[in-house]
């Protein structure tokens, strides 16, 4: 039940399912009613057109005139049947009784057949020839002259009425199923349909994670907008807040580092004096932190979808610039991937893998890139340096470990690599590259859905 | 060879200032970012050394402004922030190299020499022109191996001489590229310092070009 749709679905469903059927007892009862009624109508009809055509005789007894007309009542068991009696004694009854007789209470005696039958139609008869369920009604009528009052009773096939009362229940029923299973199918729809806002939403948010886009765009019903909006500013409150303590820790960079500048030119060339090693120390402190700073926001940067082949051919650029000594090969035939990401983090990982690269190696970089999959790729930057001995490649991702202690870093480049990388649930490791024989770096790195 | 350097700490500036005259260089400084632009924007420099963070306009902007105005003079960047995106905003903002504070004054030299030569096309520290040859690490000046003697000004005017072989170099040009902004400048001076060091390197290297200047070449047999 974590659903909304199925939520929704379900109580529409169950508030259908308890109306329809409350419906559908209700005017199934109604029309048994009507029918019963008319049917006790047409008896009661009947019964009194037998006591009109009942007179007293000569000798003071009930002589039944004429019959009435319909010829059921002279068909055998047909169970239309009219008796008259006088006390327990039957006067006169209809042919189609045949040999039997209602006993006074209401049961229907006869040679071969015994009938109990009722008022109502809920109770059923027994044993019978031709099973009947039948409709009595009676009348005592005093005639003048007669001591006892006469009994007049007509009885006729509930069949009738019933089969009627069946195929309305039958028509009703599918009527019902079917307006029921329409009603859910509306139910569904309007569910669905109303529930597109969400789903709108839902994709715009992969989208923001895709890095497609960086904000709710679209204009959302009433009652969702203040969502989406409520997103937007949380998205733009977040970054602000990267944006405001990088600045911060930029300008704590900027207002340190620049004194430390002039103490470390004031002291010249003399370079083992007290003050140079503090001051050295001072360096590898604001760095550590300020590293350490960065770390926090790694993947809380602003994210969008980096076009990785673009972004490495820029990167390359600048370090053509640099290092103009070094020649990075890359092979320009690798189709163009999307990483997901900060564009800083990026630039963080690939300038100081490259940087290394540069520093240590002797005249030539090669990057390559395998697709692994759809969704990852393996980054392969390989120098032509005197490359690592296997036991120190895993030291070199251990905080503050420098290689080299003359060439100028702080030791915390490839363990930032690996930092990044993992945030951005990539593999970072090192082996001996096979072609140019110095070090390889590889990062494993997942990429974007196109 | 005139350079810019545009620092806001007076202390750092007067530093690097000195330094970079210590080497040989003419140098102009500015202390913020507008000061910095207009002097990029006005006079020819060789080299400028921009600190980015800097007051009024800020050193990327102020970068971003002399790229779009085609100033392709080579730029190197100071910057505080080791991260690799603040770098790569500069290069993107058109500069040459960086260096990051703190930083030894030795590297900013070296940085800077680089570039320099860099951006006029030499591969190498040493830049040769037949017999004369010029070691732009030590400042030196040899001629068929042999060191020459030089004043400062003669040393600026060889170098820059240097830097463009070949090409025909007015006496405003080389005023402005050998001078600072506060320099009494008078181009007959040069017409001086170009007669010693005729005398100097005793071969017929620096030819006058009548009514343009003087060019640098050896002659062909």
């Amino acid at each position: 039940m974590n659903s909304l749709a199925v939520r929704l679905f379900f109580s529409a469903t169950v508030w259908i399912i308890l109306t329809l059927l409350a419906a559908g007892l209700l005017l199934s009862d109604l029309n048994k009613k009507s029918n019963f009624a008319a049917f006790d109508d047409r008896l009661n009809l009947l019964l009194e057109t037998l006591i009109g055509a009942s007179r007293v005789d000569s000798s003071d007894s009930i002589t039944v005139v004429s019959s009435i007309g319909d010829p059921r009542f002279f068909q055998p068991y047909s169970g239309w049947y009219w008796q008259v009696n006088n006390g327990a004694q039957t006067v006169s009854r209809s042919r189609s009784m045949w040999d039997q007789v209602f006993t006074s209470d209401k049961r229907l005696i006869g040679g071969r057949s015994q009938f109990r039958d009722s008022v109502t139609i809920e109770n059923t008869i027994d044993t019978v020839i031709e099973s009947k369920k039948l409709h009595i009604v009676e009348r005592q009528i005093s005639f003048p002259g007669i001591s006892n009052p006469i009994n007049f009773l007509v009885s006729g096939d509930t069949k009738e009425y019933m089969d009627n009362i069946k195929k309305f229940n039958d028509t009703l029923l599918v009527t019902l199923v079917v307006l029921g299973v329409g009603l859910m199918i509306a139910v569904f729809l309007q569910v669905n349909y109303g529930l597109l806002p969400l789903n709108k939403i839902k994709q715009a948010l992969f989208k923001i994670r895709n890095g497609d886009k960086t904000k709710l765009e679209a204009q959302y019903p009433l009652e969702v907008q203040p969502l989406a909006t409520e997103i937007n500013e949380l998205l733009e409150h977040n970054e602000k807040i990267v944006e405001r303590a990088k600045t911060h820790v930029g300008n704590l960079a900027h207002v340190l580092k620049t004194p430390l500048a002039v103490i470390s030119n004031e002291i010249g060339s003399n370079r083992n004096s007290v003050l140079e090693t503090q001051i050295v120390l001072m360096q590898k402190h604001i760095d550590r932190y300020l590293k350490k700073a960065h770390l926090q926001a790694v993947g809380k940067n602003v994210k969008s979808k980096i076009a990785f082949i673009q972004f490495l051919k820029k990167m390359i650029n600048i370090f053509d610039k640099i290092y103009p000594g070094i020649k990075i090969d890359f092979p320009n035939n690798f189709k163009e991937f999307f990483v997901y990401g900060s564009l800083e983090d990026m630039e963080e990982v690939i300038g100081n893998i490259l940087e290394n690269g540069c520093k240590y190696g002797k005249t030539r970089i090669r990057i390559s890139i395998i697709k692994v999959s759809d969704v990852e790729v393996i980054i392969q930057i390989s120098d032509d340096g005197e490359g690592l001995p296997a036991k120190k490649m895993n030291e070199v991702f251990a905080r503050g470990f420098r290689l080299d202690e003359q060439t100028q870093g702080t030791g915390l480049g490839l363990n930032i690599v690996k930092d990044i990388v993992e945030v951005y649930k990539g593999k970072v490791w090192l082996e001996k590259s096979k072609e140019l024989g110095g070090l390889q770096v590889n990062i494993n790195l997942p990429i974007s859905i196109v | 060879m005139r350079i810019l350097v545009i620092e806001d700490d007076p202390n750092l500036k007067d530093q690097i200032k000195q330094s970079l005259e210590d080497s040989g260089y003419s140098v102009d400084s500015a202390n913020d970012g507008e000061e910095g632009h207009f002097l990029g924007d006005t006079e020819p420099y060789d080299a400028v050394v921009l600190d980015l963070g800097l007051p009024k306009v800020d050193g990327i902007s102020v970068l971003e402004k002399w790229r779009k105005d085609k100033k392709n003079f080579p730029v190197l960047i100071l910057t505080a922030r080791d991260q690799w995106s603040d770098k790569v905003s500069g290069f993107d903002a058109g500069a040459d190299d960086y260096v990051t504070k703190p930083f030894q004054m030795e590297e900013l030299l070296a940085r800077l020499r680089a570039l320099i030569r860099r951006s006029a096309g030499h591969a190498s520290s040493d830049i040769a022109c037949g017999p004369l040859k010029i070691d732009t690490k030590s400042n030196k000046v040899f001629l068929n191996g042999t060191k020459l003697k030089l004043t400062s000004h003669e040393y600026k005017i060889i170098e820059y001489f240097l830097h463009h072989q070949e090409k025909v170099i007015t006496r405003t040009e080389l005023v402005e590229h050998i001078y600072d902004q506060d320099f009494d400048r008078d181009s007959n001076t040069i017409e001086v310092f170009i007669g010693r060091l005729r005398k100097k390197l005793g071969m017929n290297l620096i030819k006058t070009e009548r009514g343009y200047g003087y060019r640098l070449s050896v002659d062909k047999e």
